[in-house]
Order: structure tokens, then sequence, then C-alpha cells
């Protein structure tokens, strides 16, 4: 059987999308997903632990640590805390208020106070690169916020 | 050699349907995620509003008859929860911004024990004029807004008279040719029953949820709810047994081609009093929390302030209320 040089390019690239530019896109996706996944259940354990405790505690941190530490992207998070000022209204009642604080773990926090986590997406996985950059995907890169009050 | 030739567009043709089922998976990937953090997001938000209602409310009795209940202050739960939902999708808490997530929110019930309070689209009859280059001038059709309706009672009618009933109880009222009789028992009733009371509750929350719904979103019914008969995983609250607040939110960001929304439903109990401590520092009225106590001390006993203590109150409000300040000194930072 005879080859024309056209169809053992076409039969190259063919090859190559199915067996290269496929895979790396779908194991991309399902590595968001993942991440994702994981992210919001860190995120949402870390604001249940400090609205229920009242600070933050080691094990909540060094959870979180390792849940983002599992993803195959990368991920950076902050948190910080407003704390609830009720101060009395000029004509009578009060007036609430939330002011954002310095927070650590030996900070106290208050029925009232805010406790909010950001995840954000640093740096996507090896597939995601790959099928970013031949597929032209784009990841939605959507960061990870909760916003929980302390009980 | 005819089947050789089509190998290569029939290969071709499946590598096209793959990537259009993986790009549709990716969407519906981004749409689940963002689904669940939105359901998240009205969770937190609807838990703090319930916590306040319950925990800042005036703890007094029901509007219409003494049943030694609570009144509810539907508007501190709608303020939390707006202020909780603004921070959770990282808008800046102003009144611009409560206005325009206000368009996303077709309700916000408040489940009290004897009727409910929704906040809804629906005619203002407060406004009566416009302002006009020309000066005000009276408008013929009424402003339509997001306003609380007044309070509005679980209500029947049952066996030629008014029955109302409340949340959790095992009394009911009636009305009867304009006479009031609270404080019937439902046990030996011959006028109604527990049963029938809740299915009177959901249905008339569900009623309001829906039309609301309906009003909110310009007649795109898109969805309708149903108030759960159990209790809620989140807070072990059921509107049908406790105050509780049912709200619904479209996606404010809009940039889905599928529409995301979340139904949140929430009640909170009162947890422990926070006991704040009032005193004057240097004369200036100023209130803390408890265990700042002894940094005060210290401040007295080495002459940085002259403070002097007044009371024990249970929580920040009380202080508020009595005139006092929260000590800006004890603002961990900035």
């Amino acid at each position: 059987m005879r080859n024309s040089v056209v169809s053992t390019i076409l039969s190259i690239i063919i090859l190559f999308i199915s067996l290269i530019v496929l895979p790396s896109f779908f194991i991309g996706v399902i590595n968001w997903r993942t991440d994702m996944n994981t992210c919001q259940v860190a995120a949402r354990n870390f604001v249940d632990m400090v609205i229920d405790n009242g600070q933050i505690t080691d094990r909540a941190l060094s959870d979180l640590n390792l849940a983002l530490a599992g993803c195959t992207a990368t991920f950076t998070y902050e948190y910080h805390r407003e704390e609830r000022i009720t101060n009395p209204k000029e004509d009578g009642g009060v007036v609430v208020k939330w002011v954002n604080t310095s927070v650590d773990e030996d900070t106290v926090w208050h029925p009232g106070d805010l406790c909010t986590i950001v995840i954000t997406q640093k740096s996507q996985g090896l597939f995601q690169r790959l099928s970013m950059g031949l597929l032209g995907v784009s990841y939605n890169n959507m960061e990870v916020r909760l916003t929980g009050m302390v009980r | 050699m005819r089947w050789q030739a089509l190998a290569f567009p029939i290969v071709l043709l499946m590598d096209i349907i793959i990537v259009l089922n993986f790009i549709q998976w990716q969407r519906n990937s981004v749409y689940d995620m963002q689904q669940r953090q939105l359901d998240l997001q009205v969770n937190y938000a609807t838990d703090a509003a319930a916590q306040d209602l319950l925990g800042l409310g005036i703890h007094i009795d029901t509007d219409y008859a003494d049943w030694g209940n609570m009144k509810v202050e539907p508007e501190l739960a709608y303020d939390t929860y707006m202020a909780v939902l603004l921070r959770n999708f990282g808008w800046g808490d102003d009144a611009r911004n409560r206005e325009a997530l206000e368009d996303y929110i077709p309700f916000f019930i408040v489940a009290a024990y004897d009727g409910y309070y929704i906040r809804m689209i629906q005619p203002d009859n407060m406004v009566t004029q416009i302002q006009t280059s020309s000066g005000p001038r009276d408008i013929d059709n009424p402003v339509y807004s997001h306003i609380w309706s007044p309070k509005i009672p679980y209500a029947e009618y049952v066996n030629n008279r008014y029955v109302f009933y409340n949340l959790g109880e095992t009394k009911y009222g009636t009305i009867t040719a304009g006479t009031v009789k609270a404080d019937n028992d439902f046990f030996g009733s011959s006028v109604t029953t527990v049963e029938r009371k809740k299915a009177c509750i959901a249905d008339t929350l569900q009623e309001a949820c829906n039309s609301a719904m309906y009003i909110g979103l310009n007649g795109e019914a898109r969805e309708s709810w149903s108030i759960p008969a159990q209790f809620s995983q989140w807070s072990e609250n059921n509107p049908i047994e406790k105050v509780s607040i049912l709200t619904y939110i479209l996606d404010p960001w809009t940039k889905n081609s599928i529409n995301i929304s979340a139904f949140g439903i929430s009640g909170a109990k009162i947890d422990e009093p926070d006991y704040c401590i009032t005193y004057l520092r240097d004369g200036v009225k100023c209130y803390t929390y408890i265990e700042n106590k002894l940094k005060l001390e210290q401040e007295h006993s080495s002459g940085t302030a002259v403070i002097e203590f007044n009371s024990v109150v249970q929580s920040p409000k009380d202080a508020a209320e009595q005139g006092y300040y929260y000590d800006i000194k004890f603002i961990t930072g900035g």
C-alpha cells in the first residue's frame, strides 16, 4: 500500500490529537475539578472550625495546608477576621459595623465576628498547561471565597 | 480501498465529537463548582442572619396574643444577611452594592412564630410623589420596590371560623364573628389538628416563596420550592417548627450560560452569652469583652488611664444600648 506524504502528515496529526491533546485536556479538567472540590471542602472545614471554636486552631491550619498541598495546581490562601463593633446610635438603638483586624492563633473570636477565607489558584498543573497550550483551553480560575459568622 | 478513504474522516469526526463533549463537560464542571460555592455562601449568610435574628432581636411577646414567645426583627436579619453575603462575594459592603445585590434576591422570608415577613418586589404605597425638575409631582401608578410586608399570619378558614397558628405550639387562636379567642389547645380539638397546622404553615410559606419568585423574576418561574418536612441538615431547623429564614438568590455574576441559583433555609439557637464589661475610661463610657478586664486593671494600676468599672452585661448590644462605645483600644489591628 502506498502512502502519500499528505496522508502520513494527517495521520500523525490525528494520532497526536487523539493520544496527546485529548487525554491531556481530559486529565486537565479532571484535575481542575478535583482541585476545586478539595479547595471548597478545605475552605468550608476551615470556616466551620473557626466559627464553631472561636479561634484558629493548629488543626484547622494543618488540615487546610495538607488539603491544598495535595492539589495538582498551586494554591495560596489568606484569611482574615472582621470584628463586630456594636455602638449606640445618636437617636437610640444600636449600629453594627465590622472592622478588619489582625488575627493569629491566640486571637479569641467573639460571636458575631466574621471569618473570611480566600483560596486562589496561582498556577496550573502539567496537563492543564498542556491543554491550554495546545487547545487554547481556558480554565476558570475561580477563587474559593467563604465568609462565616462566629457562633 | 474505499473503506481506507473513509478512515480519516471517521477518526476526525470522532475527535471533534470527543472535543465538543469534553468542552461541554468542562463547562458543566465550572457550573457545578459555582453552584456549590453559591450554596455554601448563601447558607453561611442565612445562618448568620438567623443567629442575629434571635441573638440580637427584641425578646418580647408575639404581636397578636400572649403566648410567651418572641417577636422578631426581620430588618436586623436582612442587614446581617446582606453583610455576610457581600463579603462572601468579595464585594464592598456599601449601599450601592446592597441595592445591586437586592435585584438578585426575589424573596427573603422571616418565618416568625405567629406569622411571616417577606421582603420582595411590591407596590410601595409610601411613595406618592416623584421629584422632577419643576418640583414634586404626584404619581398615578404605584412605585414597585423591594420592601417588607407587614406580618402575615399563618391562618386558614376552617369550620366557619378563621384559625391562626403558631410555630411549634400546641395551641391556636380563632376568630369567629369578629371575636378573637386565643389559647385553644389542639388536644381534643374538633376544629383543627396539629397536622393541619403544619400543612397550613408549609402551604403559606410555599405560596409566599413561589409567588415572590414569579414576581421577582418578571414572570419567569424557573423553579418552585417546597418547604422541607425534615429538619435542616445545616442548623437543625424547620420553618414549620421554629423561627427560620428562607431566601433565594440568582447567580449575581451572570457570567454563565446556565443560570445558577441557591435556596437557603436556616434558623438558629441562642448560644452562650457573650459577656462584656462596661466602664469609664478617663470619663468616657466604654465597654469591652470580659477577657480584657485584667488588661484594664493593669492600665489603671500603672497610671496609663483611669478606669472605673461599672457593670457586666450579657452582650455588646446590651452595652451599646446603655450608651457605651466599643473601646477602640482593643481593636487588634487595622
